[in-house]
This record gives structure tokens, C-alpha cells and sequence, in this order.
């Protein structure tokens, strides 16, 4: 029986899984679009006041969102997010701005929040704070 | 130490190295659109290619934990496995050093701070690195 070298295996296993990846591309419920990714608008805090029915969503931890906040925003993160979400679809309505923000500007983690609430609620109007907590604790 | 420990310490790492990767790539398999963003985040790729690898790295995880459970694929998967430990270190450490305040997307949409997920790759990597090693002076 023949026996193949280790580079002849290295290719196999960096092929092999060219096949389940085609297939999720095509089938995968939750596969990626391809098309050019819209990203989450981004808006700096003077502008979000001019906005109505605004709902502020704090994707910090929950220490730093206890520590303060801006009012009446409302806690969601990905450390918690099961057992925060639906707090949130309580005080969502398709109506409202959602706005999130994180920590400060270089954060990514509000735009990330941002994505999976529009990707599984297939929400539009989300946006996220410019500049995060930051930008609004300097504004006081 | 003893053959027979340095066996067993040897088997406990292949479960190990073998378990993590298994793990995330099921875990990256289930939501490859997270996974496609999480890549996105450390600004590396654009969204295109962040979208193809998020595809196709899940099930190479998968086939290369695989490639573990059998003697003729061993070797092959400990360097397919230590090229993707060593990349992923790579990328980790160039998002801490931009200061990036992303999750780690390791293991799904599970968050993982940055260092602690730079710190539990340099251990992967290391014991991949010992089992390639002593698998390479057994062959």
C-alpha cells in the first residue's frame, strides 16, 4: 500500500475541507453574504440627539455600565448575552433608533453588538456612538 | 521521567491539542457569518476574503483534529495545526499591539479577551511544537 509523504498528507488535509466549506457557502443557514458588507453607520453623540425614539444600548461590561451610564440606556453585551436579551426585545420596538456604544473610540465592540442585532432581528435603524462612552462623558 | 508518564503526558496532549481545535471548529461551523466578522474586526481582510476563510478555516480545524486520531495522518496534521496556531498567535498579538477592543472569535461567538486568548496560543503552540517534535524523531 502506498504511502504518502508528509507534505502529499499536509495537502490533502488543507484541501479536503475546500468541500463542507463550498457546500456552507451555498446551504449554510447563517453563511456570509458576499456582497459588499454594508457597515453599521456611525454617529457622533450631537447628531444622535437630534434623533427621536432613541434606545441606547450599553455593550460595555456590566461593572463599567453600573459605574454610570448614559440614562436610560439599556445593558446588552456578549458576556451576557442570554440572559440580557430579552430584557431588551421587552424594551425594543421596531420604531426606535437603536444606538450602541462601547468604551471609547478604538473599541469595536458596539459595532460588533450592532451586526448581530441587525443580522438576527434584521434591524436597519441601529447605529453606533463615535467615539463610545467617552465621547459622551467628555459632552458633561 | 518515565517512558510510560512521558506516554501518557504525550496522549493528554494530543487530546488537548486535538479537543481545542475540534471544538472551535464546530463552534465556528455553526455561525459562519459571526466567525466572517470576528476575522473582519482585526482590519487584516477585507470583508470578501473574511467571509471566504471564515468558511473554510472551521472545517480545516475539524479535518486537521481529525487527522490527530490516525497514525499516517498524525504529522501532517500537528503542522497544519502548528501553522494555524502560529498565525493565530500572529494576528492576536498585531490586534493588541493596534489596540483593537475586539473579541478573539476563537471559539464562535463566545467572547475571548485578547490576552487571555494570545496567552492559552502560545501554550498551543508550544505543545503542538513538543508533539511534532518527538512525533518527527518517531518516524
Amino acid at each position: 500500500m502506498r504511502s504518502f509523504s508528509t507534505i502529499q498528507t499536509v495537502a490533502f488535509i488543507c484541501l479536503a475541507p475546500l468541500i463542507p466549506a463550498g457546500i456552507s457557502a451555498i446551504w449554510h443557514p447563517k453563511h456570509p453574504i458576499f456582497s459588499q458588507k454594508q457597515p453599521i453607520p456611525e454617529l457622533d453623540f450631537h447628531a444622535a440627539l437630534q434623533l427621536k425614539d432613541i434606545l441606547w444600548i450599553d455593550a460595555r461590561p456590566r461593572a463599567a455600565f453600573e459605574k454610570a451610564h448614559i440614562p436610560s440606556a439599556i445593558l446588552l453585551n456578549f458576556e451576557e448575552w442570554d440572559t440580557l436579551f430579552d430584557g431588551f426585545l421587552e424594551k425594543w420596538k421596531p420604531s426606535d433608533r437603536i444606538i450602541v456604544y462601547c468604551g471609547k473610540a478604538s473599541c469595536e465592540t458596539s459595532k460588533e453588538l450592532a451586526e448581530r442585532l441587525k443580522r438576527e432581528l434584521q434591524i436597519e435603524n441601529i447605529f453606533v456612538l463615535k467615539g463610545g462612552w467617552e465621547a459622551w462623558h467628555r459632552t458633561q | 521521567m518515565a517512558p510510560h508518564a512521558m506516554n501518557k503526558m504525550r496522549t493528554v496532549m494530543f487530546l488537548l491539542v486535538g479537543g481545542v481545535f475540534l471544538f472551535a471548529g464546530v463552534s465556528k461551523a455553526l455561525d459562519p457569518a459571526a466567525f466572517a466578522l470576528a476575522i473582519y474586526h482585526y482590519k487584516v481582510l477585507p470583508w470578501k476574503s473574511s467571509a471566504v476563510l471564515a468558511l473554510y478555516l472551521p472545517y480545516l480545524e475539524i479535518v486537521s483534529a481529525g487527522g490527530l486520531l490516525f497514525r499516517s495522518t498524525r504529522q501532517a496534521a500537528l503542522v497544519v495545526i502548528l501553522l494555524m496556531t502560529v498565525l493565530f498567535t500572529a494576528a492576536l498579538i498585531s490586534a493588541a499591539v493596534r489596540g483593537l477592543d475586539i473579541s478573539c472569535g476563537c471559539f464562535g461567538t463566545a467572547t475571548t479577551n485578547l490576552s487571555a486568548a494570545i496567552f492559552k496560543n502560545c501554550l498551543l503552540t508550544v505543545a503542538t511544537l513538543a508533539l511534532l517534535r518527538k512525533q518527527i524523531d518517531r518516524s
